[in-house]
C-alpha cells in the first residue's frame, strides 16, 4: 500500500494523537471520573484510526483541498497575526490589544494607508470602550504593561 | 393591558433596545436585563413584566441578522442559523434568508407562546415527567442527529462528535469533582466555556477562512447593486416547509420546557433533525439550504414560551434570561408557583403577550432595517476581517471577563478553520460539545438512581417513548446503508 502523507493525512493524524492522548490520560483517572471518557476516547481513537487508514492510502471519496502556495502564505500570516493578538492581549488588555491589532492588520495585511488605518483603529477603539467599558463596566486595560506602570505587577 | 398606550410605548422601546444588544456579538438581551435590574426597584409589576418580555426572548432575530450577513452569531444559539444563512447571503440571497429567519422566528415564538397558554392548567405535571433518565435519553437523541449532519463521511462525523464529547469532559467531573484534562491550568477547572468555543469554531474560523481565501468581499456578487434576494420568497419558504417548521417548533418548545438545555441545544438539535428528515435531499445543507435557516430559527424562538413553564411553575430558570426574570420578580415579592399561577394570572399574561408582541416587532422592524445592513456583505474583507476578529475577541472576553476565554476562542477558531478546510463537520463536534455535559451528568444520576432502586426505567412512559424514537433514528440510516451495500467512507 502506498502511503500518502499530505495535509489532510496530517490533520487526521493530529486528531488521532489527541484522542489517543485523551485515552491514555483517562486510564489514570479515578474509577468514576473515567467511566464515560475512557469509552468515548477509545471509540474516537478507533474511528480516527479507520479515517487515518483511508487518508494515508485507502480509498478517498472526497476531493482533496487544493494546495495553493498563496493561500499557505496567507494562512501563515494569519497565524502570526493571531499570535501577535494574544501577545498584545497579555501586554495591554483587551481594548488596546484589539485597537492595535486592527491597526497593524490593516497596515501589514490589508495594505491600507496610515490615515485610513488610524481612523479605523481609532473608531474601533472608541466603540469598544463605549460598549464594553462604559456600558458593561468590563476591565479592558489591565494588561501586564498597564499593571507594571501603575505598580500593581512586580 | 399590554396594548394600552403607555404600556405599548414601553414595550416597543425595550424591544428596540434589546434588538441593538442582540445584534452585537458577545452581548444580548440578557446583558441588558442585568443592567436594568437596579432600575426596577420602583417599578410596578406590570411595567416590570412588560420590560422583561422582550428581554427574555423577544429580540433574538437580530442575532440571526449578524449571523446571516457577517457569519458572526449575535448569540450562541444563532450559530446554527449561519450554517446555511451565511452561504445564502454569499450567493446574493441575503434578503431571502433574512425574510425566512424573521418569519420562522416570529411564527416559532407564536407557537411557543400558544403552547405555554395551553399548558398553563397542567404545567406542574408536565415538568415533573422529566427526570435524569429522560434527560439522558434526550441527550442521546440529540447525539443521534450527528449521524445525519456529517456532510460526507459517517466516520468523520462520528469522530468529530467524539472529539466534541472529549472537549466537553474538560474540567471537573460532575459526580466526583475530580479534575480532568486541565493540565494544571486554573482557567480550565470550569471547563471550556460554550460562548468562546462557539465564537471560535464559527466566527473566528470563518474570518480566518475569509482572509485566507483572498476573497475581496463576503458576497460573491461584485456589483454594488447586485440582487440581494426577496423577503417575500423567504417568508413563503416557511409555509412551503410548514411540516418542518412545525416539528422544529415542537422540538424547541420541548427543549425550552427542560431547564438548563437552552437555545443553543434547541437550535442545533433542530438543525440536525432538518438534515436527518431531508433523507436523500440533503446535499445542499451547509451550502445555502433554506431549510437550514427555518429549523434553528423556529426552534430557538419556540423555546422561549417553553422556558417560561418551569420558570413560572417552579422558579427554575431555563436560561440566563429567565434567571434574571426570577431575580427581578423576587425584588418585587412575586413568587413563582401556585400563588402566581392562580391569583397572579393576569401578570403571567402580561409577560406572555409582551414576549409575543416583542417578537413580531423585532421581525418587522428588523426586516425594515435589514436592507441597509445587507450592504455590509459588500464591504472589503481586509477591513471587515480585523474588525470582526476584534469583535469576536471582545465577545469571548465579555462572557466572563477572562483573558483565558479569548485564548480558547482563538484556538477553537484555528480548529474550526482546519475542520472546515478538510471537510470535518463542525456541527457534529458542536452538538456533542453542547450535549456532552448533560449526557454525562444524567448518565451518572440514572445509574445511581437505579442502583438505589429509585427508578424503574420500564415504567417511565416518556423515557420509553424517547428510547423508541432514538432506536428508530439510529436504525433507519443503518438499514438504508445495508440496502445500498455500504456507504462511502
Amino acid at each position: 500500500m502506498k502511503v500518502r502523507l499530505d495535509e489532510r493525512s496530517l490533520v487526521t493524524l493530529t486528531f488521532l494523537a489527541g484522542a489517543a492522548g485523551a485515552l491514555a490520560l483517562a486510564t489514570r483517572m479515578g474509577p468514576v471520573a473515567r467511566r464515560v471518557p475512557i469509552v468515548v476516547a477509545a471509540v474516537t481513537t478507533g474511528l480516527l484510526l479507520r479515517q487515518a487508514w483511508v487518508d494515508l492510502g485507502g480509498r478517498r471519496a472526497e476531493a482533496q483541498a487544493e494546495a495553493d502556495p498563496a493561500r499557505r502564505a496567507r494562512e501563515a500570516a494569519l497565524l502570526g497575526s493571531l499570535a501577535a493578538l494574544v501577545a498584545l492581549l497579555w501586554a495591554f488588555g483587551p481594548a488596546p490589544a484589539v485597537t492595535l491589532f486592527v491597526l497593524l492588520y490593516l497596515r501589514a495585511l490589508g495594505r491600507e494607508g496610515w490615515p485610513a488605518a488610524l481612523a479605523f483603529a481609532a473608531g474601533i477603539g472608541v466603540t469598544l470602550h463605549a460598549v464594553f467599558g462604559t456600558l458593561l463596566g468590563l476591565r479592558l486595560y489591565d494588561g501586564r504593561v498597564a499593571l507594571w506602570l501603575t505598580g500593581h505587577w512586580r | 393591558m399590554t396594548l394600552a398606550w403607555p404600556h405599548f410605548l414601553l414595550l416597543t422601546g425595550t424591544t428596540l433596545l434589546a434588538m441593538v444588544f442582540s445584534l452585537l456579538p458577545g452581548v444580548n438581551a440578557a446583558t441588558l436585563a442585568a443592567l436594568l435590574i437596579p432600575f426596577t426597584f420602583r417599578w410596578d409589576p406590570v411595567t416590570l413584566l412588560l420590560v422583561f418580555g422582550p428581554l427574555v426572548g423577544g429580540a433574538t432575530f437580530m442575532g440571526s441578522v449578524s449571523a446571516i450577513l457577517l457569519n458572526v452569531p449575535g448569540n450562541p444559539p444563532n450559530a446554527a442559523t449561519l450554517l446555511d444563512g451565511h452561504p445564502l447571503a454569499r450567493q446574493g440571497q441575503a434578503m431571502t434568508a433574512l425574510g425566512c429567519s424573521a418569519a420562522a422566528s416570529a411564527l416559532g415564538s407564536t407557537f411557543g407562546v400558544f403552547v405555554l397558554i395551553a399548558l398553563l392548567p397542567v404545567m406542574r405535571e408536565a415538568v415533573l415527567l422529566f427526570g435524569p433518565p429522560e434527560f439522558l435519553m434526550l441527550a442521546v437523541l440529540g447525539l443521534t442527529t450527528v449521524t445525519a449532519v456529517r456532510f460526507g463521511s459517517m466516520v468523520k462525523g462520528l469522530a468529530a462528535a467524539g472529539i466534541g464529547l472529549l472537549l466537553s469532559f474538560v474540567g471537573q467531573d460532575p459526580k466526583t469533582g475530580e479534575l480532568r484534562y486541565v493540565f494544571g491550568c486554573l482557567a480550565l477547572w470550569e471547563g471550556l466555556g460554550m460562548v468562546p468555543m462557539l465564537i471560535g469554531l464559527f466566527s473566528v474560523a470563518e474570518m480566518l477562512d475569509l482572509a485566507a481565501s483572498g476573497r475581496r468581499r463576503i458576497a460573491d456578487h461584485e456589483a454594488f447593486g447586485a440582487p440581494a434576494g426577496s423577503v417575500r420568497e423567504g417568508v413563503l419558504s416557511v409555509f412551503r416547509n410548514f411540516g418542518l417548521f412545525l416539528r422544529c417548533s415542537v422540538l424547541g418548545t420541548v427543549v425550552g420546557i427542560i431547564p438548563g438545555m437552552g437555545g443553543t441545544v434547541a437550535s442545533f438539535v433542530a438543525y440536525g433533525h432538518a438534515v436527518q428528515s431531508a433523507g436523500a435531499d440533503r446535499a445542499r445543507f451547509g451550502q445555502g439550504d433554506i431549510r437550514g435557516v427555518i429549523a434553528p430559527e423556529a426552534a430557538h424562538d419556540a423555546k422561549d414560551g417553553g422556558s417560561l413553564v418551569p420558570t413560572l411553575t417552579f422558579g427554575i430558570p431555563g436560561n440566563e434570561g429567565t434567571a434574571l426574570l426570577l431575580v427581578a420578580l423576587g425584588i418585587h415579592g412575586i413568587v413563582p408557583g401556585r400563588e402566581l399561577m392562580t391569583g397572579g394570572l393576569s401578570l403571567v399574561f402580561v409577560l406572555i403577550w409582551s414576549l409575543f408582541f416583542s417578537n413580531w416587532i423585532t421581525s418587522l422592524v428588523g426586516l425594515a432595517v435589514a436592507r441597509p445592513l445587507v450592504r455590509l456583505t459588500l464591504a472589503p474583507t481586509h477591513r471587515l476581517v480585523p474588525c470582526l476578529l476584534g469583535a469576536a475577541v471582545l465577545a469571548a472576553f465579555a462572557a466572563k471577563g477572562r483573558g483565558s476565554d479569548v485564548v480558547v476562542a482563538l484556538l477553537a477558531g484555528v480548529l474550526g478553520y482546519v475542520m472546515k478546510r478538510h471537510r470535518w463537520p463542525r456541527i457534529s463536534l458542536v452538538l456533542a460539545l453542547v450535549l456532552g455535559r448533560m449526557f454525562e451528568l444524567a448518565f451518572h444520576q440514572t445509574l445511581q438512581l437505579r442502583s438505589l432502586g429509585k427508578v424503574a426505567l420500564a415504567e417511565r412512559p416518556v423515557f420509553l417513548a424517547l428510547l423508541a424514537v432514538t432506536a428508530f433514528l439510529i436504525a433507519r440510516p443503518l438499514l438504508r446503508g445495508l440496502r445500498r451495500g455500504g456507504g462511502a467512507a
